[in-house]
């Protein structure tokens, strides 16, 4: 999905809570970009997914189950545990109730 | 006749051999195919190997470089390359402005306004360092001569895992060890990191520039596809010391018709540097060059990626929020229509240009410059006609929007857009007042402490995506009334110009003889019968 | 009855040559103008050029021909009969009267033929000849400092030309039917010889030269 203007959204917001658990939430854009996004796009092997697919507590509660792909895959496994962190920073921080919804460029 | 004499000998030897040829060969006067060349993909793939350096065996190159310290990589890439900051200190692409001192303020490093984020230095410097080749831009205090704030990465980079952020430094998360160690030659990523997003966002801005290109399929971009010619944007733009050739501000486009030689400055940015400036088996198409860009007829529309460009956007209506939160509003086709930030947009993908006479050269307008408010404002005005023998024919992408602008000083105003809530700046309050208040303080502009808007616009040229020659416009998409050259003045154009009155002379004349001889041949049937 | 050649062979092929290459001419170069369309404008374009270099050949050839046979001395206007053609066309054709004149081999042209054709050939046909030629030659022309507006004035021109052949053409191919029969004046410059009654034969030596 075409992300318009995307990125001068995330600089004018940039104050940027920086979140949860420590984790970095320009990091995470990062990985989540290059990550997960291999797989979780339009037309890839999983479903499509975005800051935008779940509320902030959902993220929370989502990270804190740990149970990627059914618990078959742990996030552990594909990410180091700072990383893992600097992922769920970026999805709270842009989920669909935050106060700067945002998705993933691309 | 004495205009005839100073025919220059050789066109007129054209002319002629183009007359008897296209007399002899009519049907066979539509374009032919022409002689293929390899593929740019084979050459450069060949030319990849011939690299006599292999980075990742270099000690320096190890690492492990702390997180988002692209300066300890340029320190590193330095101590061999030792003199390659100076010469990137030297370019565009650093300076963001003509080296030419009579050209002061032309640039967006400085006075330079443009329709879409209006000025980098009303306080934006650091959101707009995400597509400056240094690193830590973060106000106008930002030091060009310090050879380690240089980003070398964000052209040689060969991995597609290095990414910018604000203040132009890489995002802490790029694992710069492993990308120092595969740099190379810059290819159309990296370009495209930064030119595909002009103005924003993708196919933003040019809109004969966007991301699409990469994947493009042979339809969309002849030259760039992987399936056309698998060209690199360096192909045409080719460097010198780093600085890449391209048209600046106010530089003039290359239009050079013949094609460089060995040892000859850079820039093979001319159409005819490759294909000559008679290109086609028609001679009557060939004759067009004089006047028209290869671009009016091979780039029948722009955004034909499947992206939309930016065709408006109205800062005027920008600050709306819907229950106290900054919103945005999409039509049918998921394009942006309104958003809190922007204001109202417009985009749009395959569409047609507008054209215009141009000889390579705009002008610009600065910051300090005087406007008159009572008309549009058009930032870049195009020179040329039909008269300017440099002028030709060439497509445009026209972009309409406002801008905000002091009615007492009657020049265009800096505001302060990307910085937090809170902060003052307008993506921040969404308050021009302050926006504006703050932004002119750090641009070190005067304010009278009025704003208003007025309307604006601004010409793209379309140069890029160029379509395959079976997409070729056909002659009357011009060469008829209401077509595409409908608004271009200052000359005969057949098949769209007429002459007033003269059909109607003409066919009333054709007329009168048809009804006299109908009338005489009646009377001579009716007293051949009595 | 007798046969009376008009039109030797070469005066026949250029005759109809002519007037191919000038229909071809009017519907290629109406197309240009975009009144229709018809085999696509490039083409149009392109088969304009051909047309016109040909017929400015079979001009060359014509000239060469008239010069050389004296063909040229049957244009030359005369008032003799001008009034009682004239006439002719206004009145007696409608009652029957004879042609007022007689053909033969060197005045097979009536003094109104000889005025219009030789319009057609020292006007119409030197205008779009070389308003043509400017057309074509006008980019040349423009580089060397002609004014924009120049092709303009070119293009009229050509196009007043064009229209004046049209309805040249619609009097020429009416005209043809008046002969003694409808069919006969065509007859004649297909095969090339008319037949001619003896009587018109006998009053044909009191006609005076031009």
């Amino acid at each position: 999905m075409r992300n318009t203007l995307g990125f001068l959204t995330i600089l004018a917001l940039a104050a940027a809570p920086l979140a949860a658990e420590g984790g970095s939430d320009i990091k995470g854009k990062y990985i989540f970009k290059k990550t997960c996004k291999t797989c979780h796009a339009a037309g890839a092997s999983a479903k499509e997914v975005t800051p935008l697919s779940k509320t902030q507590a959902q993220w929370k509660a989502y990270f804190a189950a740990a149970k990627h792909n059914g618990g078959k895959e742990p996030l552990g496994k594909l990410l180091k545990p700072e990383q893992v962190k600097d992922v769920q920073a970026f999805l709270v921080n842009h989920a669909s109730d935050s106060p700067q919804p945002e998705t993933c460029g691309g | 006749m004495s205009a005839l004499l100073p025919f220059p000998s050789r066109q007129l030897r054209q002319a002629l051999t183009g007359l008897i040829v296209c007399s002899l060969l009519p049907l066979m006067a539509q374009q032919t195919a022409p002689a293929g060349h390899g593929s740019y993909t084979k050459l450069r793939a060949e030319r990849g190997q011939s690299a006599t350096a292999d980075h990742s065996k270099f000690k320096v190159l190890q690492g492990p470089f702390k997180d988002g310290d692209g300066s300890a990589v340029t320190r590193a890439c330095l101590s061999c390359h030792t003199k390659a900051a100076a010469q990137v200190m030297a370019t565009k692409h650093w300076n963001w402005r003509p080296s030419d001192k009579k050209l002061e303020g032309y640039g967006k490093s400085t006075h330079l306004v443009n329709n879409f984020c209006i000025s980098t230095i009303g306080g934006n410097q650091e959101a707009c360092a995400r597509c400056h080749a240094g690193y830590g831009m973060k106000d106008s205090g930002f030091d060009y001569t310090k050879a380690e704030n240089v980003d070398c990465l964000v052209c040689h980079d060969t991995t597609g895992d290095y990414e910018k952020i604000k203040g132009g430094y890489p995002n802490p998360a790029v694992p710069l060890a492993d990308i120092a160690q595969k740099v190379g030659r810059p290819g159309n990523q990296n370009c495209g990191v930064c030119h595909f997003f002009g103005g924003g966002a993708d196919a933003t801005k040019h809109g004969d520039l966007d991301d699409t290109i990469l994947k493009a399929p042979r339809a969309v971009d002849v030259h760039l596809s992987k399936q056309g010619a698998g060209m690199a944007c360096t192909d045409c733009h080719l460097s010198q010391a780093h600085e890449i050739a391209g048209p600046g501000y106010i530089e003039a486009a290359d239009r050079r018709e013949q094609p460089r030689f060995p040892g000859e400055p850079m820039s093979r940015m001319s159409c005819a540097a490759c294909h000559t400036a008679s290109p086609h088996a028609s001679f009557v198409l060939n004759r067009h060059y004089r006047k028209v860009a290869c671009q009016t007829c091979h780039i029948p529309a722009f955004a034909r990626g499947g992206l939309a460009s930016n065709l408006s956007w109205t800062w005027s209506t920008a600050g709306k929020l819907k229950e106290g939160r900054p919103y945005e509003e999409r039509d049918a086709q998921g394009l942006e229509t309104y958003n809190t930030i922007h204001g109202d947009m417009v985009w749009a993908k395959d569409v047609k240009p507008e054209y215009v006479w141009y000889d390579g050269h705009m002008a610009f307008t600065r910051l300090t410059d005087t406007i008159s408010p009572a008309r549009p404002v058009v930032l870049n005005p195009l020179q040329g006609s039909y008269a300017d023998p440099e002028a030709k024919i060439w497509p445009f992408k026209r972009h309409d929007g406002d801008q905000p602008f002091d009615p007492v000083l009657n020049r265009f105003i800096a505001p302060w857009t990307a910085g937090p809530k809170g902060s003052g700046a307008y993506w921040g309050d969404y308050d021009w007042d302050r926006a504006i208040r703050l932004g002119m303080e750090k641009a070190g502009l005067p304010w009278s402490g009025k704003y208003d808007f007025v309307k604006t616009q601004m010409w793209w040229p379309i140069t890029h995506m160029v379509a395959p020659k079976t997409q070729a416009l056909a002659c009357t998409e011009c060469h008829s009334r209401q077509g595409r050259l409908d608004r271009v003045a200052g000359f005969y154009l057949p098949g769209r110009d007429r002459g007033a009155g003269v059909d109607f002379l003409g066919w009333s004349a054709v007329l009168l003889t048809f009804c006299a001889v109908a009338v005489h041949g009646a009377f001579r049937f009716l007293s051949s019968r009595s | 009855m007798s046969r009376i050649v008009l039109y030797p062979l070469f005066n026949r092929i250029w005759h109809w040559t002519q007037a191919l290459l000038i229909l071809l001419l009017a519907l290629t170069g109406f197309e240009v103008r975009g009144t229709f369309r018809l085999f696509g404008y490039l083409r149009a374009v392109n088969l304009h050029h051909t047309f016109a270099v040909a017929l400015v050949v079979l001009i060359l050839f014509a000239i060469f021909w008239h010069v050389t046979t004296g063909e040229w001395r049957q244009y030359i206007p005369t008032r003799a009969f001008l009034r009682e053609m004239v006439a002719f066309y206004l009145t007696g054709i409608f009652k029957n009267a004879p042609h007022p004149v007689r053909k033969e081999r060197t005045a097979k042209l009536n003094p109104l033929q000889r005025l219009a054709y030789l319009g057609f050939k020292v006007l119409i046909i030197p205008v779009q000849v070389s308003t043509g030629a400017l057309y074509f030659f006008y980019p040349n022309l423009s580089a060397s400092g002609w004014p924009p507006s120049s092709l303009w004035f070119i293009a009229v021109l050509h196009v007043l030309g064009a229209f004046g052949l049209l309805a040249f053409l619609v009097g020429h191919v009416y005209l043809t039917t008046t002969g003694h029969r409808p069919l006969s004046n065509l007859k004649a410059m297909l095969v090339g010889y008319e037949e001619v009654h003896e009587e018109a034969a006998a009053s044909a030596s009191e006609e005076p030269s031009a």
